[in-house]
């Protein structure tokens, strides 16, 4: 039911990029500063283009995904090309802001961006708290990967894709470079975003990933011939370390010290007084980190990295794969060898091999009953002792002895 | 916006108007052949009393501070129409059914299937071709569409935009017939209709059709650069003189005249630009020969002269007995009202 001639909407759309609140200013936006071509990036023909230009651009909020997929639904494009055009532009606009504050006050701007990276061969150690796992989720791992799932609908069908959920629900963006490498990253972000990484002099080296934030938005770097198994990963683990090393931390600042926001986005030096008071209020005001030490075989730097480097394997894999479904669907079927949970991990929930066999060790040891602790062992001895002391079973006044009853109920329990 | 577009077209911009002239139902056919240079301007105080009629909106040009307005030429809606509603009134929207339906506008611009631009069946109303454009797919898709992008809907902006900006323009180049092949008319529609859809809770559903509220705002913005337009070519003209004579510096006392005072015999010289630039007093000057005539109506209905004394001195009439003075002053002021109302220089309500 259109009226309106393609000429006069081009006109609209025309006027409509310049004009904020419009479809058509993103577009125009990520044109400018991205140099593509944004029919060529959602793949439709320039009338479509125009009649996207016209529409209310999506609200930056909670209902960013909801409005993307609208939009996505009525003019007929791929939601994930979309959201990720949206945030790339939204990306490129803050960075830009942000590195023009940088010049302006503070030398080294390395010192204000969080960078952390997904090695090659880093697919390993991910539970290491076997006996808290096994009663429920540690409460950083339950938050963070709430926050993940708190402005999209959790997907119920595995392998996961978090393409779209990365973008519209976390301020993400996704950038696809071909043999990703420190160097790589590097030298996009200081050709395009005039944004010092701060890598110099250190070994370059192959990346899966890397994470940039700064100005309270991301951007996700992604080896572009990595294949979907790799992206899927190195996606949730990028999104891991936004929110558990950049995100919690910057929510916590908020709650505590809102005015202290400006200095961890990079907008301006803290003075001497809030360094003092952030340090005795104990407010993470260094947020920013470098998460790219590795040492020459490949290892964490400090246990810093290492410690981070942990927490986003962990969250990555409860996103991809979440423990407790697994261990739920391991006791179900009667998975009892590794190679049957291996298999499961990587043909139902799309997990690289190397990161199947790591997982599947553990979620073996999880679903496996726990050893029997003193208490337990104290237990069965007295309970071995009523028993030689209690008349002749078939009495009336037998009952079920209470080690008995605690030994087959604790474990259904912590499962 | 187009400025050599829009100066072009100025170039003869009474002709935009001539449609809304005869559509007043206040001019007869005489009228209608002959260019008229004169919309409703933003004059002074001094000169509010050559109160201009053509203006089929006047709650909405009588907006306070249109003065200022006039230099913009398009406005934002958006700040425009903050505490201020357009007209849509019965009153405010009778003319433009007049000229719908007996300009005879709409046979001469019909397509070969008899409708008009805008799809509105020969011999029909707009109002009827609204009813359509409502009617297609359900009772009212523009009314739902503006309720869905009130709610927050993203997309209903761009449905709203593909229903009504044709519609819009079709409205507006019937209006404005000088600048239909100009952008003017698209660069008015496409801002209205964004200005709209970027806060379109300002449009109140009671009031009327949104179609003919984008009309109204679309109208006002072309109003406001018509007049801009006017006015900077008014100031690249030479003025032909304060009170019509060529060969008289617009300072200078004009012959006859006695001394009353600087500020009646040199008035501002921008005052009389803006009237020669708009052609008011090229049209007085041949209604009104006699000199001190034009000087009567210079000194009663554009600096609102209202004494006797003065207004005789000026006719000459200062020596006659009072009563006599009066009753000659009276009625040079009555003959010069009826040819300024016949010229539709000024309202009945007015003087």
């Amino acid at each position: 039911m259109t009226w309106t001639d393609t000429a006069l909407l081009e006109v609209a759309a025309n006027r409509a990029r310049s004009r904020a609140g419009f479809l058509g200013y993103d577009l125009a936006t990520f044109q400018e500063l991205t140099g593509n071509d944004p029919a060529q990036w959602l793949e439709i023909d320039q009338t479509r283009l125009d009649r996207l230009a016209l529409c209310r651009t999506p609200r930056r909020d909670a209902r960013f995904g909801q409005d993307v997929l609208a939009i996505s639904a009525h003019m007929e494009v791929a939601p994930v090309s979309l959201a990720g055009l949206l945030r790339l532009a939204d990306a490129f606009a803050e960075i830009q802001d942000v590195g023009r504050s940088i010049e302006e006050h503070i030398d080294h701007s390395s010192t204000q961006v969080l960078a952390a990276a997904r090695d090659e061969g880093e697919d390993h150690t991910v539970v290491a708290d076997v006996v808290g796992a096994a009663v429920g989720l540690p409460g950083w791992l339950h938050e963070a990967v709430e926050l993940f799932w708190a402005q999209v609908p959790t997907s119920g069908r595995f392998p996961r894709d978090l393409d779209f959920a990365v973008l519209a629900g976390l301020p993400l963006a996704v950038v696809e470079l071909p043999r990703l490498s420190l160097r790589s990253i590097s030298e996009w972000l200081g050709r395009s975003q005039r944004i010092d990484l701060g890598i110099a002099g250190r070994r370059d080296r192959r990346l899966h990933a890397c994470l940039v934030a700064l100005g309270g938005i991301g951007l996700i770097f992604v080896d572009a011939d990595d294949d979907a198994t790799q992206r899927r990963v190195s996606l949730a683990h990028e999104a891991a370390h936004f929110i558990v090393e950049y995100l919690l931390p910057r929510k916590e600042v908020a709650r505590r010290r809102p005015e202290l926001l400006d200095v961890i986005d990079g907008r301006r030096p803290a003075t001497s007084r809030e360094r003092l008071s952030a340090v005795l209020g104990d407010v993470p005001i260094g947020v920013h980190t470098h998460l790219l030490d590795r040492t020459d075989a490949g290892h964490a730097g400090t246990d810093r990295v290492e410690d981070a480097e942990w927490r986003a394997r962990r969250v990555a894999l409860e996103l991809l794969a979440p423990q407790m479904m697994l261990l739920e669907q391991i006791r179900r079927s009667k998975l009892r060898d590794r190679a049957s949970v291996r298999m499961l991990l990587v043909h139902e929930f799309g997990l690289p091999a190397s990161l199947a066999d790591d997982y599947a060790d553990q979620l073996l040891r999880l679903a496996s009953p726990p050893q029997p602790g003193l208490l337990d062992l104290l237990d069965r001895h007295h309970a071995a002792e009523g028993r030689e002391d209690r008349p002749s079973p078939g009495s009336a006044d037998e009952e079920p002895s209470e080690p008995d009853r605690s030994s087959t109920s604790e474990p259904e329990e912590d499962q | 916006m187009s400025v050599n577009a829009l100066q072009r077209s100025t170039l003869d911009p009474l002709g935009a108007h001539r449609d809304l002239e005869s559509e007043s139902g206040q001019f007869g056919a005489e009228d209608n052949q002959q260019p008229h240079s004169l919309d409703r301007v933003d004059l002074p105080a001094s000169l509010l009393p050559l109160r201009l009629v053509l203006n089929p909106w006047p709650s909405i040009s009588r907006a306070p501070g249109g003065g200022e307005r006039a230099n913009e030429p398009f406005r934002n809606p958006t700040s425009r129409c903050s505490g201020e509603r357009p007209d849509t009134s019965p009153r405010a929207t009778t003319p433009f059914r007049y000229g719908a339906q007996h300009c005879g506008y709409a046979s001469a611009h019909n397509d070969e299937a008899g409708r008009t631009p805008d799809g509105i069946p020969e011999g029909g109303s707009v109002d009827d071709a609204e009813q359509d454009l409502m009617g297609i797919d359900c009772p009212d898709p523009i009314r739902a569409a503006h309720d869905r992008l009130v709610a927050g809907d993203r997309v209903a902006s761009e449905e709203l935009a593909s229903l009504l900006l044709d519609p819009l323009l079709a409205r507006l180049r019937r209006r404005w017939p000088r600048w239909k092949h100009t952008d003017v008319l698209h660069d008015a529609a496409v801002d209205v209709m964004l200005d709209y859809l970027q806060a379109p809770e300002r449009y109140d559903p009671g009031s009327g059709p949104l179609l003919r509220w984008l009309e109204v705002a679309a109208h006002r913005d072309l109003t406001n650069t018509y007049r801009s337009a006017r006015q900077r070519q008014a100031v690249e003209l030479v003025p032909l003189s304060a009170v019509g004579d060529p060969k008289r510096a617009p300072h200078e006392i004009p012959n006859g005249a006695a001394p009353m005072g600087q500020a009646r015999l040199a008035p501002d010289p921008a005052n009389a630009e803006r009237l020669d630039g708009l052609g008011a007093w090229r049209r007085v000057r041949q209604a009104c020969p006699d000199k001190s005539e034009r000087e009567l109506i210079w000194a009663c209905w554009v600096e609102g002269e209202r004494s006797t004394e003065v207004l005789a001195n000026i006719l000459g009439v200062d020596h006659l007995p009072v009563e006599q003075r009066r009753r000659r002053v009276k009625d040079a002021r009555d003959v010069a009202r009826r040819k300024l109302l016949r010229m539709g220089l000024i309202d009945n309500d007015l003087d």
